[in-house]
Parts: C-alpha cells; sequence; structure tokens
C-alpha cells in the first residue's frame, strides 16, 4: 500500500472552473440565437445568419490564435486551450459588436484582443483589461468604416432617430416627463426594449434573456451578486435623482438601466472575476465607479454608450481598488466600510454635479414616427413615390413604396372623404410591417379626409407612411389635384441627368422645423466607404442650401478634397438643372456628394 | 456590514452517514501501545522506569513546564522501552512502549469526587490532576481556561463536530449522555458563567431531542446552529451564538468553551475516576473497508485500527491516510503513528489525480474565510515574497481551516500556499529575532 502525502485539506467541493466557464457558454449561445432568431425575423434571415457566422468566425479566430501562440511557445496545445477559455472572449466579443461589422475588422479584433489582451499578460487569469471590450474598443476605434454597407442600410438607417442610444443623445441625454412617452413610442415602449424589437450591438437585444442568463448564473454561483446589483441600483438611482432634477420621470432611470450595453455588460463583462477586484468592498467600489462612469461618458463623451469604456477605465483602477480593502475583513470591518462609503460618496458626488449642470434638454425633431401633428395634405409623402390611377366612382388603385417594397392598395372616396381602404399588395417586412395593415388599423382611415391628422402606426412607421400617402393621394386626386408628376427631363450635363446609381444615394426627412426649409440626411457611397450629410434644401424653391458632411469615409488625404469647405461652398444655390463640376483629385467622393445634393433635390421635388 | 464581507462560512457535504449509524468497535486491544510523550510542543517527563509494572490508570508522565499534565496508561503490562518516532502531528517525539498483558488491572487514579459538593477551587484543582485536556484537537490543558473565569457570560460545550466524515463525538455522546451531562455541570460550574448551554448541529434532530431532555432542568441550554463550516471553529461558534467577534481569547467576548468529549471525559473522571485511556475515533473514508466508530486505547497504532476496521478496500493502491477529517487532518505518508489523546478521526481516502487550473480571481476564498483573510491574495503576494504586504493582509489570522482549498474552483492548493507564507514570515521574523540579539 502506497500511502501519498498531500497538504491539507483533501476534501475539495465538485465546482470547477471549467464547469464555470461552461455555464458562461451556454448563456453566451442562448443570447446568441435570441439574437439570431430575433433578426431574422425582423431584418430577414441573412442578417440573423450573419449574427451567427460571426460568432463563428470569431471563436475560429480565437482558437486558431491561440493554438499557434502554444505552438510557439512549446506549451500543450490541447490542455492550454481548453483551460484558457478564448472562445468565451469570442462569443462575448462577437455579442458587444454591431451586426454590420466587416469580418475582417472582427477577426482583426479577435487576434489582437486574444494576444495583446490576454495572451502576452500570461493567459487566463493574468491579464488587465477585459479582452473582449479590449477588442470592441479596438473594432470602435480603428474600424469605424469597415462595414458591410447592406448590412448597415437595412438594419440601422431604417430609424429615423436612430438606436436607443443616438435617439438619447440628440435629445442632450435628457428628457422631460411629459416628452417621454413620445420618445420611447419609437422603440415600441419598454416592452420592445426588452424583448430587443430594436438594433443595437448583437448580444444587445434581447434583455429578458440576459436578465434570465444572470439569474442561472447568480443561481449556480459562478457569478457574483455584490458587483452586477451595485451596478444596476447606483446607476438607477443616480440617473433617477438626476433625472428628477431635470424634470423627467422614473422612466428615464429606466431608460438607463434597460438601454444600451447595461444589461450585457453587467451580466457578461462586470462579473469578469478577472479583471474585476477580489473583495466584496473592492467590487462594490468598482461597480460605483462602473456606474458613475457609464453615466458621464453617455452625457458628456461622445461615444455611443459609455458601458464598454466604464468597465476598461475602471480595469485600470482594479489593483489600487484591491489594495483599498487590505485588512482583515472582521478586525478591519469599519475601516474598510469608511473606505467603501467614503470613495462612493465622492464619487456619486462628483456624477451628480455633472448630471445637474453638465447636461441639457434638446428638442430634435423626430420625423415619421411617433404621434403626428400634420394635416394629410401637408405632410411630405416624397419619399414613398405615390401614383393613384382612378377607376371611377370615386374608386382609385394607388401604389407607394414603403420600407421594402411597393405597397398596393384600392382606395374608395366619396364627398372628399374615405370610404373604404383595402390594402391589395403588401411587401414590406412580414412581422414588422404588417401592423400597419392590420385590419384595426386600417379602420383608422374611414371617414379621413385632407384635414384629417393620421399618427403613423408606431413600430411601423415606413409602412404607415405609404398607406397615408396612398391615402393623401387618392383624396388629392379626387379633389382634382396632380398626384404624380413624372419628373421634366434635366437638361444635359446638368445634375439632375447625372447617372448616380452607382453611388446608390438615399435620403431621408431629418428636420424641417423651418419650413420650406428641409433638412435631409443622406448616404452615398464614395471611394472607399459610405459618406453621410445632411443637406438643407428649400424645398419650395428646389436650391440646396448647405451641405454638411457628418461621416467622412473615404481616403484621408485624397477624398477629402471633395468635403474641404470652400467645395462644400459650391453646393449653396444649386438646383436640379444646374450644373456642378467634380471636385478634381477626389472625384469618387465627389460624386457620393453630387449624388446626395441631387438625392436630396430629387426627394425635395416628390420624385 | 455583512453585505460586504460574504457569508465567511460554507456547508459541506457531511459524509457522516458512513459512519453515524454503525455500532462502536470495541474489542481492539493492542500488545504493546506507545505513549506520545508530548503535549502541544511541549515534551512530558515520564514518571516510570523501563521494567516496571503499570495498570490501567497508573500514573506514568506528566507535563510540568509552565502548564501541569499528567498522562495515564491505557493498559495493564510492563513498560518496555522509550521510541523516538513520528507523531500524528508529523512531529519527532519519544514515545513510552508498555507492553500489553490483556488483563485489564485497574488502579483507581483518583477517589471518588462529588463535583456538586465540592468548592470551586478543589474543583479546579481535579480538573488539573485528572489530566484532563482539549479532546477536540487542540489538546490543551483544560484547567488553564478556567483560571480567572471573570465576567463569564456563556459557558459553551462544543458538540458542533463539523469536519466532514467525523462522528466519534456524536457516538461518545450518544453513548455517554450522562457523563456528558455530569462534565458539563462541573466545567459550568468552574466557568463562573452566567449561562451554559450544548452547542450542536441542527441536523442531529435525535441527539438533540436526548440532550434536551438529559439537560431538562439545568441551567444548560441547548442551542443548534446551521449545518456549516467551520461551526465548529471557537470563533466562528462564539459569533453565531453571541454575535461577538475577539482578539485573541474567546473569554474577551465573555466565552469559554470546552469540546463535549473532553466534558465526558471529566464526567467519566468524576463519576468512576477513569482518567483519559481511550478514544473515540472515527475510521472513515471512501478507501477503508468497513468504516465504522472505534474505542481504542490510546497509543494504538493507526495500522492495527485500519486492520480492524477490514483493511484497505481491493483495488486501491494509493491512499491518503489522514489523521482527523479530511479537511484539517494532517496526510501521514506511513500508518505508523499512534493515536494521542487529542486525535478523534482516522480518514483514508483514495488518492486522486487532480484538474488545476489557473486562478481566475473568483473571490470564493475571500467569501468563504472564516478568519475575514484573502487568501487568494496572501497566495500572490507570498509568490513575490512581498513581506510588507503579506502583513498588512493578516497572513497570521490564519487557522488553516482549509475553506479556500476546499471551494476553490480551480482546485490550488490555497490553503497550503497560505501555509507557506506563514512559514515564510515565521522565518523573517525569527532571522530578525536574532539579528536584534547581535
Amino acid at each position: 500500500m502506497k500511502f501519498s502525502y498531500r497538504p491539507s485539506p483533501n476534501f475539495r467541493s465538485k465546482r470547477h472552473t471549467s464547469r464555470i466557464m461552461m455555464d458562461l457558454t451556454v448563456c453566451l449561445l442562448a443570447v446568441l440565437l435570441c439574437s439570431a432568431v430575433s433578426y431574422s425575423i425582423i431584418y430577414g434571415p441573412a442578417i440573423g445568419i450573419r449574427a451567427i457566422l460571426m460568432a463563428a468566425v470569431s471563436v475560429i479566430t480565437a482558437e486558431a490564435t491561440e493554438a499557434v501562440y502554444f505552438k510557439i511557445r512549446k506549451m500543450d496545445i490541447k490542455k492550454e486551450l481548453e483551460h484558457s477559455y478564448g472562445w468565451v472572449t469570442a462569443l462575448i466579443l462577437t455579442l458587444i459588436t454591431r451586426i454590420d461589422v466587416s469580418y475582417y475588422a472582427l477577426i482583426v479584433a479577435t487576434i489582437l484582443c486574444i494576444i495583446v489582451g490576454k495572451l502576452v499578460f500570461g493567459g487566463f487569469g493574468q491579464n488587465i483589461f477585459n479582452p473582449a471590450a479590449f477588442g470592441e474598443a479596438i473594432i470602435m476605434n480603428n474600424f469605424a468604416a469597415s462595414k458591410a454597407a447592406d448590412v448597415t442600410a437595412k438594419v440601422y438607417d431604417t430609424l429615423s432617430g436612430g438606436t436607443p442610444m443616438a435617439a438619447m443623445n440628440s435629445y442632450g441625454w435628457i428628457i422631460e416627463k411629459a416628452n417621454f412617452p413620445d420618445f420611447i413610442q419609437q422603440f415600441g415602449g419598454f416592452s420592445n426594449m426588452a424583448m430587443g424589437g430594436y438594433p443595437s450591438v448583437i448580444g444587445g437585444s434581447c434583455a429578458i434573456v440576459i436578465l434570465l442568463c444572470g439569474a442561472f448564473l447568480l443561481w449556480r454561483k459562478d457569478i457574483n451578486y455584490h458587483l452586477s446589483c451595485t451596478y444596476l441600483v447606483v446607476l438607477f438611482v443616480m440617473s433617477l435623482i438626476v433625472g428628477l432634477y431635470h424634470g423627467a420621470g422614473v422612466e428615464y432611470a429606466l431608460f438607463h438601466v434597460l438601454g444600451g450595453g447595461v444589461l450585457f455588460g453587467t451580466v457578461f463583462m462586470m462579473t469578469d472575476p478577472v479583471t474585476t477586484p477580489i473583495s466584496i468592498p473592492g467590487r462594490v467600489i468598482f461597480a460605483v465607479g462602473c456606474a458613475a462612469l457609464t453615466m458621464i461618458l453617455r452625457w458628456r463623451s461622445n461615444l455611443p454608450d459609455g458601458v464598454l469604456f466604464s468597465i476598461l477605465l475602471m480595469n485600470m483602477l482594479t489593483p489600487a481598488i484591491d489594495r483599498l480593502s487590505d485588512g482583515n475583513q472582521i478586525k478591519n470591518r469599519k475601516l474598510i466600510r469608511n473606505k467603501v462609503l467614503g470613495v462612493s460618496a465622492v464619487i456619486m458626488l462628483i456624477t451628480l454635479l455633472v448630471g445637474f449642470f453638465g447636461i441639457e434638454a434638446k428638442h430634435p425633431v423626430v420625423s415619421a414616427s411617433g404621434a403626428n401633428t400634420t394635416a394629410l395634405k401637408d405632410e411630405d409623402f416624397a419619399a414613398n413615390a405615390v401614383e393613384c390611377t382612378a377607376q371611377g366612382n370615386g374608386v382609385y388603385l394607388c401604389k407607394a413604396k414603403g420600407f421594402e417594397g411597393v405597397n398596393e392598395a384600392t382606395i374608395t372616396v366619396k364627398d372628399g372623404k374615405i370610404v373604404g381602404f383595402e390594402v391589395t399588395a403588401f411587401h414590406d417586412t412580414p412581422g414588422v410591417g404588417d401592423m400597419a395593415t392590420a385590419e384595426a388599423e386600417l379602420t383608422r382611415y374611414n371617414g379621413v379626409s385632407l384635414d384629417s391628422i393620421i399618427d403613423a402606426t408606431s413600430g411601423a412607421s415606413f409602412t404607415s407612411s405609404s398607406l397615408r400617402a396612398m391615402a393623401a393621394a387618392a383624396l388629392k386626386a379626387d379633389a382634382g389635384e396632380p398626384v404624380s408628376t413624372a419628373p421634366a427631363a434635366a437638361p444635359e450635363g446638368s445634375l439632375g441627368a447625372e447617372d448616380f446609381s452607382a453611388n446608390e444615394p438615399y435620403c431621408t426627412v431629418w428636420t424641417n422645423t423651418n419650413k420650406p426649409e428641409y433638412v435631409y440626411k443622406c448616404t452615398a457611397k464614395g471611394f472607399e466607404g459610405v459618406n453621410k450629410a445632411l443637406v438643407t434644401v428649400n424645398k419650395d424653391e428646389g436650391k440646396v442650401i448647405a451641405i454638411e458632411v457628418t461621416e467622412f469615409n473615404d481616403t484621408k488625404g485624397v477624398g477629402d478634397a471633395a468635403v474641404a469647405e470652400a467645395e462644400l461652398a459650391r453646393y449653396a444655390g444649386l438646383t436640379l438643372d444646374a450644373k456642378i463640376d467634380a471636385t478634381s483629385g477626389a472625384s469618387m467622393t465627389s460624386a457620393s456628394l453630387r449624388a446626395m445634393a441631387a438625392a436630396a433635390l430629387n426627394a425635395a421635388a416628390g420624385n | 456590514m455583512s453585505f460586504l464581507t460574504g457569508p465567511m462560512n460554507h456547508h459541506l457535504e457531511g459524509h457522516k452517514e458512513i459512519t453515524k449509524h454503525a455500532d462502536v468497535l470495541k474489542t481492539i486491544d493492542p500488545d504493546v501501545v506507545w505513549i506520545p510523550l508530548v503535549n502541544g510542543n511541549a515534551p512530558c517527563k515520564p514518571l516510570v522506569e523501563i521494567g516496571d509494572e503499570v495498570k490501567v490508570g497508573t500514573k506514568i508522565a506528566e507535563r510540568n513546564d509552565h502548564f501541569y499534565l499528567p498522562l495515564f496508561s491505557p493498559v495493564s503490562g510492563t513498560v518496555t522501552g522509550i521510541e523516538k518516532f513520528m507523531t500524528s502531528g508529523m512531529a519527532q517525539a519519544d514515545h513510552l512502549r508498555i507492553q500489553n498483558d490483556h488483563k485489564h488491572t485497574e488502579v483507581r487514579a483518583f477517589p471518588a469526587f462529588d463535583a456538586e459538593k465540592a468548592s470551586w477551587e478543589e474543583l479546579l484543582e481535579f480538573v488539573k490532576n485528572a489530566g484532563m485536556l482539549g479532546l477536540g484537537g487542540a489538546g490543551f490543558p483544560t484547567y488553564v481556561k478556567y483560571l480567572k473565569p471573570e465576567n463569564v457570560e456563556l459557558f459553551i460545550v462544543n458538540a458542533v463536530e463539523c469536519e466532514p466524515y467525523l462522528t466519534a463525538d456524536y457516538k461518545n455522546i450518544e453513548e455517554n449522555i450522562d457523563l456528558l451531562k455530569t462534565g458539563t455541570l462541573a466545567l459550568y460550574k468552574l466557568s463562573k458563567a452566567k449561562k451554559g448551554c450544548v452547542a450542536i448541529k441542527e441536523d442531529k434532530k435525535e441527539q438533540i431531542k436526548a440532550l434536551k431532555e438529559t439537560f431538562a432542568g439545568t441551567p444548560i441550554e441547548i442551542r443548534t446552529v446551521p449545518d456549516l463550516y467551520p461551526m465548529g471553529w471557537e470563533r466562528t461558534l462564539v459569533f453565531q451564538l453571541t454575535g461577538r467577534r475577539y482578539d485573541k481569547l474567546p473569554i474577551e467576548a465573555g466565552c469559554i468553551l470546552n469540546n463535549a468529549s473532553t466534558a465526558i471525559a471529566l464526567g467519566n473522571a468524576i463519576d468512576n475516576g477513569h482518567p483519559i485511556t481511550h478514544k473515540y475515533l472515527t475510521v472513515s473514508g471512501e478507501a477503508i473497508r468497513n468504516p465504522q466508530n472505534v474505542y481504542v486505547p490510546v497509543g494504538t497504532k493507526a495500522h492495527e485500527i485500519i486492520d480492524a476496521c477490514g483493511g484497505y478496500i481491493d483495488g486501491i493502491e494509493d491512499v491518503l491516510l489522514i489523521a482527523g477529517g479530511p479537511m484539517m487532518g494532517r496526510t501521514i505518508p506511513n500508518d505508523q503513528f499512534v493515536i494521542a489523546p487529542q486525535n478523534n478521526g482516522l480518514t483514508v481516502l483514495p488518492t486522486e489525480d487532480k484538474d488545476e487550473v489557473k486562478c481566475l480571481r473568483c473571490g470564493r476564498c475571500t467569501e468563504t474565510c472564516p478568519s475575514g483573510l484573502q487568501p487568494v491574495r496572501i497566495q500572490m503576494s507570498a509568490a513575490i515574497f512581498d513581506e510588507a504586504e503579506l502583513n498588512k493582509l493578516y497572513v497570521m489570522d490564519c487557522i488553516e481551516c482549509g475553506m479556500c482549498t476546499y471551494v476553490c474552483p480551480s482546485k490550488i492548493d490555497v490553503t497550503e500556499n497560505v501555509r507557506r507564507a506563514k512559514n515564510f514570515i515565521r522565518a523573517r521574523m525569527a532571522s530578525r529575532a536574532k539579528e536584534a540579539k547581535k
């Protein structure tokens, strides 16, 4: 009989780090699957499949990178891979990435975050920064333009106000209580936000699933509730106080907690034990700091969301926070408690001061969604390209562009009022657009005249506007007004005669507060990427007033010749009939700008 | 502020049902016993010569430095020598070899004593001369705790037995509940405490009922504590029962504690005039054929007890033989050591490979450490020999309860690393003391 020696204790719990990581993996896959399914339903199966492909690409890249690294370091590849948990990093990275990020950007970010974010520090357990957050920071800072334009157009450009975070930003990060219902209605209310019915990052969609995962991980004791709960509570309380100060309600605080990456970050990133403090007092300070930074970054920085960078910034402080909780937790409990309370109080005070004096409400005009105040005859349906043909007896067959396709309806008009509205062809997104064509919605058109005000169907604003456009056109046709005018042939060589189809220009109304000035938000392909601009047009005169480039994604040093101030000044007063020369040496970028100007003018003209 | 500290305890799988209901094996009567001539770190001086005849209850040795402790012979027979070998505490010590004549001739070690009528001073003297020592594991002479019982609020008999696998106290109480009553009341009197209690884990339902019946009409309460580890440790138990923490000794929190088997031993001395000669010992674990409790003379060799329990399970070639339970007991790399009075178990486990991975800083050890330490940070500071940081982390407060290793999901020997850190600090302090002398 052999008597082995092992230092005591010789009794261990069955819990293993690998099991914790497997639980985490299962949860991450659940979130991924939910996002893929909801993307498939809302934007079509191709987008859903893309989410899964992105995750697969990132995981394969991560594992391959680690394998190569271990091979070079002459380590046991199989064993090291098993205990390095690179796939968890890759999955989290994918889930905090936007769906339109190119595979190339994702692969580079994965490689960098695995090597520079983790392996060079000594591998799993040794890294300073949350590797996934590190990878996403690389994508955000270096690959902003490396996007699949078709996916961007399909998912993100459909929202008039952008993602909830971007929309909130346009309000100056504060919304008075009275305006909040209209605002949140754009995203289908809190219930829709909770179910993930709006585009965000891939994993940011399904709040319910994330919360369920959080509950599961807490139950399995895989994550620690001190950090997550403190973070959520502090975030909620501080945004509530600041909100109340500015006249906002509880909903504002709820928006801070439900919106953006907060829930995903809380469940999957802040709970990463490797990069957060060890002791509970340390974790509480970390959570308070994260909450404060999240809010300050949201309020004052030009980042889309503050969660990611708040985690990265606090990661840097982890060793210092750990040292704050030096000592014996029993003997020094009062000292440690006072340190926690003191540090938290200072952090929260600073945050509240920033909140009180650093933010100011703005009032952007939200177009084509939510409550409507414009009479049907005055609404701008230029983008819908509506056509109506009279069939006699007040019956009109109408066609109008919706979100994806052209919808058709048979509308019966009697005495200047609609008496029948039947949708004969529906070509928008099933499950979304058809909310507007539901029977209950269509009955709203009964008795509608040109002076009526019809609200858009929330959550289906594009389809709804195609229906309203057809209603307006039918009523106008019945009143003897012209509805569809074929564009007059533009003079040779003029802006209107140029062919910009390669640039795929696209414009939506941004604001129209200063009628007849309309501001159009336009996108058009340049040389390398998609450029964006705000084009202000005098609608009555069909003239460009100003063009402002908001996003420039072409070659620096070449394309930007076309966006120089002097060049942009040339667009002032431009009409479709006028001729404008390309900027020499930057013809591609210039074409994209001209395409946007033309598109805005066309839209203003109702073409 | 429990929100900032974590539970500082943890429920462990007890594995107590293995031996809890089996009968106690009392037939072990070795031909030779070896009495360890050591108490704590102090040697005990033999009072008999080689060749002397001894009887059960003959005083054979005593510790006589700043504490006094007599040792008594557990068998009748002849003293045949003194041998030096390793104790169950992994230290080399002299052992008095006594050849057993299997006649069990007894000598009354001390006359009958009436604890109720005796004065406090007489009772203290009796406890001292009866050789009572902490049978829970420490082996500390009992009378020392009661020398100056001032402002004692609560006297506690510790029947918690939180160490996994061990049921020796349970079986001892089951068989000697009347002696427990005598001993407890005597110690309660000695403690001059305002209140007294027997603390027992809430899951031992039958025993709680029996204890309540036995102690009905006495000032001793039966208090149940949750099934958590290390509930049997003095500090955890005092905190559980009184909500108080203390710095060095439980008396600072107004408490005096003794183990239940110590109280039973005292009851045995008072009622029957028997000193501590035998021990209830749990022999358990996954590698022993017949796990059960045994009642053996002090000084019996481990391998004789293992053999009496059917030996090792066939097919197991590599075992961990642990003196005590698996949490705090030491692994002994041979089976030649003998049972000392403070031993209460032998746990035999098959040696298994462990799947150690890197620390992920999950902080479980910090949350469950009953001493309020941060084992993972101690481990990291020890790796770079950062003496100042180790002191800031109160490394010397560690009691080596084993919790940090138990909870570690990465299967790291955290307790052992902390132990090394303590040894490093001790060595530094010793070398500085040496420097100072020069």
